[in-house]
């Protein structure tokens, strides 16, 4: 067409420069406003303990007579948050007969002198020997595999104390200290200052599924203000284990 | 140039416009017939594709915990704001990523781009395609869903079965077992160290484009190489002109990576393999269901991965002893790079005429089909093995068609006897190659009845879909040719528009523009953030055309 080689005048050319600038600003609001909110992170955590049942490696429930007992691989699961480690133990006495714990056993902290009471053991009637506790030290947070328990038998390198528990003990490498798996983590050996935390297990008789529920004993996971916050939630109904082999 | 005549707003505001100080970075100016035509730029486009991977994967990587993929990727796209747009837009950007550069490869294969001078810059492109489709393949196993999982154990399995150095390859790249985040982070560094990679090759490959600017139109390079665009002062500069055509390049990019995942991911009953967000768990009961998550890999893979079906048992070369399976993807995989790689070296003409090296052409229209068969066979017969034999025939006759019929239209090109634009050989090819499609499937479904030998009608079948598609090929260049002679196009009309239309326009697009944005932008980040995206998706694209239009009315373009 014959006008377009015409040169545009000076005042349509600055309303059209307006015009495109606006347009891109208009898509730049948009992108901004995306991509900052994005960034803005929500804080997380849960207002009550979640109900998630444990998972073996595969992805099915984790069965009572599938678990070990005297297991000295870590077997290591989240709950409640997914930054919180816990470990699942299945006790057992020197010679691989489950324990029967049926009274809460009775830790005692000594930072506070406050003594809790924790949950009996969980399993089939005679065998109530499955536990949880966190696995973040209550020294200084080290988390497994630096952290983890022994089996009755093992030796615990640099462990001088004499005091055997009924099952094995559970001893952190970092600083060296000692809980009671059996007594409800109570402390064997500083410096930690307090037992580690219990968590609250129920067995199903009828599919003999483990699942982690309702509240937590002792005190509050090591580097948590309370167990509930400072985290992600796992956000599935389910915590699958992790087998952490050990030399 | 006129823009200097009279002191621009910024040049007011500013003095010297420092922006325009972008014409000394090393960049090169452009004839302005290229910036009508998208072809010239999906180079370009894959950069700015590549642009948005950077961004969005960055604000992606402070979410993710590779001690808890799944866990950690679900609470990002369920909390935090926007993030599922973010996290489609950074798979189907990816997606774009892959097919744009398979666009860019053909399109320069056929132009001839790989010859003088621009041999290295082939050879690091080809480079660049094996590394793209490494880092999508890492990424896309990432979320530890279940289609993840599947590529990921796909992907391990192969690393698995090379020959005594296997097991290591398979520690380096995907960890050694021990736990979730052992594999994860490394899926995840990988996917980092092959971006960067990426990144910086395509610097020099960038650069070495620069160097050389992109290749001229026919009629500039007279189909000869080397193909070099003469820079005189005739040319427009830079800044502004290709300076707004690449932001407009840059809006239609971005416009589309947000608008269509955005638009599938509003639709119902999306099939898992395109859907825009992760599957479910690879944990979750619903994994195991083969029908809604089939055992695949992504799809930008399934060609390697049909080829595991085409050699069962075991390969021995030496002393070495190989799963026969992951030996043919290997090969077949392996091969088109090999020879994309060693192409400047084999074909070493100054011919840049796609007809005058009627074999190389052949096998690149080839390779287009071979692609598509090797996908779509592995997508509907995933693991269903078929003997080498039968492969080799599939794969085989199309080979053959290609190659004699590329031949046959080359030796008639030569003689003189198809005189005809590049834009009717285009045409033609297309044509072509959706007859030989039409004929590949007609000899596919009747193979099975064909190697029985139950049935001469299906041999007959296959045969005559065989030399139909050759005909077809043929006959369509012919015909394009004699109209084309007959016909002499009246020139078409350079601009459409007038600028009083133009202007109005523009000033409707914004209007438009303001009023989608205010509808969208506050709509919650959650659960209203795909409608957010198709939107903005909407605006960016809107944008892109005020600039084509700004163009248009200032730029005379
Ligand atoms: S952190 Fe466990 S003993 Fe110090």
């Amino acid at each position: 067409m014959a006008d377009t080689e015409e040169p545009v005048s000076e005042g349509r050319r600055n309303f059209l420069r307006l015009v495109a600038v606006a347009a891109v600003g208009v898509t730049a609001v948009g992108l901004l406003k995306g991509g900052i909110s994005d960034l803005i992170a929500p804080t997380l955590g849960l207002t009550s303990f979640p109900t998630l049942t444990i998972y073996d490696t595969t992805g099915k429930p984790l069965l009572y007579e599938n678990l070990p007992v005297n297991s000295a691989e870590v077997y290591e699961f989240f709950y409640p948050l997914s930054n919180e480690p816990s470990f699942l133990l299945k006790l057992g006495d020197k010679t691989g007969k489950p324990l029967n714990i049926t009274t809460g056993p009775t830790p005692k902290s000594r930072a506070t002198g406050v003594t809790y009471t924790y949950p009996a053991g969980v399993g089939p009637s005679g065998e109530q020997c499955v536990f949880a506790f966190s696995g973040i030290c209550q020294h200084a947070g080290c988390i497994p595999p630096s952290i983890k328990y022994y089996p009755p038998g093992f030796t615990i390198p640099g462990y001088s104390s004499s005091y055997v528990g009924q099952s094995g003990l559970i001893h952190c490498s970092c600083h060296g200290s000692t809980y009671d798996p059996a007594e409800g983590a109570t402390i064997v050996t500083g410096p930690t200052q307090n037992p580690l935390p219990g968590i609250y297990l129920e067995y199903n008789a009828t599919t003999h599924q483990i699942t982690a529920m309702k509240q937590m004993y002792g005190p509050y996971i090591y580097g948590h203000t309370s167990d509930l916050t400072g985290g992600a939630p796992l956000g599935t109904s389910y915590t699958p284990i992790t087998i952490i082999k050990t030399g | 140039m006129e823009n200097d005549e009279k002191p621009s707003i910024t040049q007011k505001f500013l003095g010297v416009n420092p922006v325009s100080l972008m014409n000394e970075l090393p960049v090169k100016k452009n004839p302005t017939y290229m910036r009508k035509g998208f072809m010239y730029w999906t180079g370009a486009l894959i950069s700015v594709a590549f642009v948005y991977q950077i961004i969005t994967g960055l604000v992606l990587l402070l979410y993710y915990n590779p001690a808890h993929p799944y866990t950690s990727t679900q609470l990002m796209l369920t909390t935090v704001p926007y993030a599922q747009l973010i996290d489609a837009t950074h798979l189907y950007g990816a997606f774009a990523m892959i097919v744009l550069v398979y666009i860019h490869l053909f399109r320069n294969y056929f132009a001839g781009a790989y010859k003088r001078p621009r041999q290295l810059q082939w050879i690091t492109g080809v480079i660049l395609l094996a590394l793209t489709i490494g880092v999508c393949f890492f990424g896309y196993s990432m979320p530890g869903d279940v289609l993840g999982a599947d590529a990921e154990g796909v992907g391990s399995g192969f690393a698995f079965a090379t020959p005594v150095i296997g097991p290591s390859i398979q520690i380096i790249l995907f960890g050694n077992g021990s736990n979730t985040a052992s594999l994860f982070s490394r899926l995840l560094g990988w996917h980092i160290i092959l971006a960067a990679l990426v990144g910086l090759l395509f610097g020099l490959h960038f650069f070495m484009a620069e160097y050389h600017n992109i290749m001229p139109s026919r009629k500039e390079s007279k189909d000869r190489a080397p193909a070099i665009v003469k820079e005189d002062d005739t040319m427009k500069a830079w800044y502004p002109y290709n300076f707004v055509f690449t932001i407009q390049l840059a809006l239609f990019a971005f416009g589309f990576i947000l608008l269509i995942p955005s638009v599938i991911a509003l639709l119902p009953n999306v099939p898992a393999l395109f859907s825009p967000l992760p599957g479910p768990s690879r944990f979750s009961p619903l994994a195991g269901n083969p029908v809604l998550y089939p055992d695949y890999p992504p799809w930008f893979l399934l060609f390697v991965y049909k080829a595991v079906d085409f050699f069962k048992g075991t390969v021995s070369i030496g002393p070495f002893t190989l799963n026969g399976g992951l030996f043919a993807s290997g090969v077949f995989g392996g091969l088109p790079l090999l020879y994309l790689l060693a192409l400047p070296f084999i074909d070493r003409s100054d011919d840049l005429h796609p007809l005058k090296r009627p074999i190389i052409t052949g096998i690149g229209i080839y390779l287009i089909i071979y692609l598509t068969i090797l996908s779509v066979w592995g997508a509907m017969t995933p693991g269903v093995p078929v003997p080498l034999a039968d492969a080799l025939f599939v794969l085989g006759v199309p080979f053959v068609i290609v190659i004699l019929g590329m031949l046959a239209i080359g030796h008639l090109y030569r003689k003189g006897k198809l005189d005809i634009t590049y834009d009717k050989i285009m045409g033609s090819l297309a044509v072509f190659i959706i007859f030989l499609m039409i004929g590949i499937f007609a000899t596919a479904v009747n193979f099975s009845a064909f190697l029985s030998l139950d049935s001469v009608g299906s041999l007959m079948d296959t045969l005559a879909a065989g030399a139909a598609t050759s005909f077809a090929a043929v006959g369509v260049a012919r015909t394009a040719s004699v109209s084309y002679a007959k016909t002499a196009p009246p020139k078409r009309k350079p601009v459409t528009m007038s600028k009083d239309s133009a202007t109005i326009l523009v000033t409707i697009l914004l209007v438009i523009s303001v009023a989608i944005m205010s509808l969208v932008i506050n709509l919650n980040p959650i659960s209203g953030q795909m409608i957010f995206g198709v939107g903005l998706g909407v605006d960016l694209i809107i944008a892109g055309f005020v600039l084509r239009l700004y163009r248009l009315v200032v730029y005379n373009e």
